[in-house]
């Protein structure tokens, strides 16, 4: 099938689903400029690049159950600073796709809970391997390579992380990609939050859509929530 | 600040029983802003199980297979086996494992990843469900632990199968369709997380809306 037929096909699917059932909530440009997104003034980010996989997991439905049961031990707020190249780890039974990683690399303005002593805060940085995605099926190079992440999430865009220690296994084998030397720190799906030119995103999932998460929209609010409940 | 593993059987069901699930953005399929979650055309969504350490132990393959069957039975998606997994393009759009698995960095129940990307569409996806996560979390000291087992792994395979088939996280709080219908997203077994004690359809099965986008592809 080529990729003209497969467009007609994702045309007349979403078209017979749509027609069929009831309103699909697709997201519609109005075209109005609200002045909000503008490139020129604020940090437009594309999260789907850090969605490359989903995951089945136990929601925290708010913000004090995520700092009471997650798994974090440092939470920082900060900008990001860049992406490299990051580890790749074999997956056993599937030779040919190993996991691949960039790394992103934050530059730590404020250690909001935690040891401000972590070892997951080396030189005012922290490291986070985030999931490359697919390899393109006939070539085997990775569809979104470093660039691609420097442009969806622009460096300087604020950012929030719950951090916890890597796997292990990723983090020896990280041992020699990480920038300085530093220890790798993991967000999983609920530890990374983004500014979206003024509103609160999440990275690697969505923010759950209960009223006491939806309290929280900006990275502000969410460091001043985080601050109360460390005191 | 606790660590990770601590949610009780207890917490699980209340979630369950609450509805509640992870997303709160709109119903788009396949999953939003994301090209190569399509899968192939079909007509089948073929499967295979992986092989050396990741290949399922037998209860779990049961469980894959029946999520297989479930899916041919309920869309027009249809099925095969492939022995063994076909690595050559097309490939096989399923491959299943059972192992510990991440997610950015942390131990998730399960995962869906498309490892490769054939034009425009996902040419072979990855399926992993944590067996090891799950009888951790229904240990044998609880009664009926095997059921409770048996029941998270049914879901868990329901679940990353339908990611495999475009299907997201949805959220109960939202109306999406925008006609008040907000309960039909409890119906899914793209609920994420545990399922505590509740043996209910929803944890084997898609609700009608994300089954009329699975045949409006397939």
């Amino acid at each position: 099938m080529n990729s003209v037929d497969i467009r007609a096909r994702l045309v007349v699917a979403a078209l017979l689903v749509c027609l069929t059932v009831t309103a699909c909530g697709l997201e519609q440009s109005s075209g109005e400029d609200n002045g909000v997104g503008d490139a020129e003034s604020c940090n437009s980010v594309d999260v789907s690049i850090l969605r490359q996989a989903r995951a089945d997991y136990e929601p925290f439905y708010s913000l004090e159950e995520l700092y009471e049961n997650g798994s974090q031990e440092v939470v920082v707020s900060g900008r990001i600073a860049g992406f490299s190249s990051g580890p790749i780890v074999p997956v056993s039974g599937d030779p040919e796709f190993p996991d691949r990683h960039v790394i992103m690399t934050v530059k730590v303005d404020t250690v909001l809970a935690g040891e401000k002593s972590s070892p997951l805060v080396h030189d005012g940085f922290v490291f986070v391997p985030l999931l490359q995605g697919p390899v393109d099926s006939e070539t085997m190079e990775p569809i979104h390579d470093v660039a691609a992440f420097e442009k969806a999430l622009p460096e300087g865009t604020e950012a929030v992380l719950f951090l916890s220690p890597a796997p292990p296994k990723l983090a020896e084998l990280a041992k020699e990609t990480v920038p300085g030397g530093g220890s790798l720190g993991a967000v999983g799906p609920q530890g990374l939050y983004l500014d979206n030119c003024g509103e609160l995103v999440g990275g690697t999932d969505d923010i759950p859509g209960t009223a006491e998460w939806e309290k929280f929209t900006s990275t502000e609010g969410l460091e001043a929530g985080v601050t109360r409940l460390s005191r | 600040m606790r660590r990770f593993g601590q949610m009780t059987v207890g917490a699980g069901l209340v979630a369950a029983s609450l509805g509640l699930t992870s997303s709160a953005t709109a119903d788009g399929w396949p999953i939003p802003d994301i090209p190569e979650w399509h899968p192939d055309s079909g007509p089948n969504h073929a499967y295979c199980f992986s092989g050396g350490d990741g290949e399922p132990v037998a209860n779990l393959k049961d469980k894959m297979t029946d999520a297989m069957n479930y899916m041919a039975s309920a869309t027009q998606a249809g099925t095969a086996q492939n022995t063994p997994c076909d690595d050559t393009q097309p490939r096989t759009d399923v491959v299943w494992r059972g192992d510990r698995v991440f997610y950015q960095g942390s131990e998730v129940i399960g995962l869906s990843q498309c490892t490769a990307v054939l034009t425009n569409v996902c040419d072979r996806f990855r399926a992993t469900v944590n067996g090891s996560l799950i009888r951790e979390h229904y240990p044998d000291t609880i009664s009926n632990f095997q059921l409770y087992r048996d029941r998270q792994m049914r879901k868990t395979s329901c679940h990353e199968l339908g990611h495999t088939l475009g299907l997201d996280h949805y959220s109960t709080n939202d109306d999406r369709y925008g006609d008040g219908s907000t309960a039909l997203y409890e119906d899914s077994c793209q609920r994420s997380g545990w399922t505590g004690l509740t043996g209910d359809a929803w944890t084997r099965t898609y609700e009608v809306h994300h089954i009329n986008h699975i045949n409006g592809w397939f």
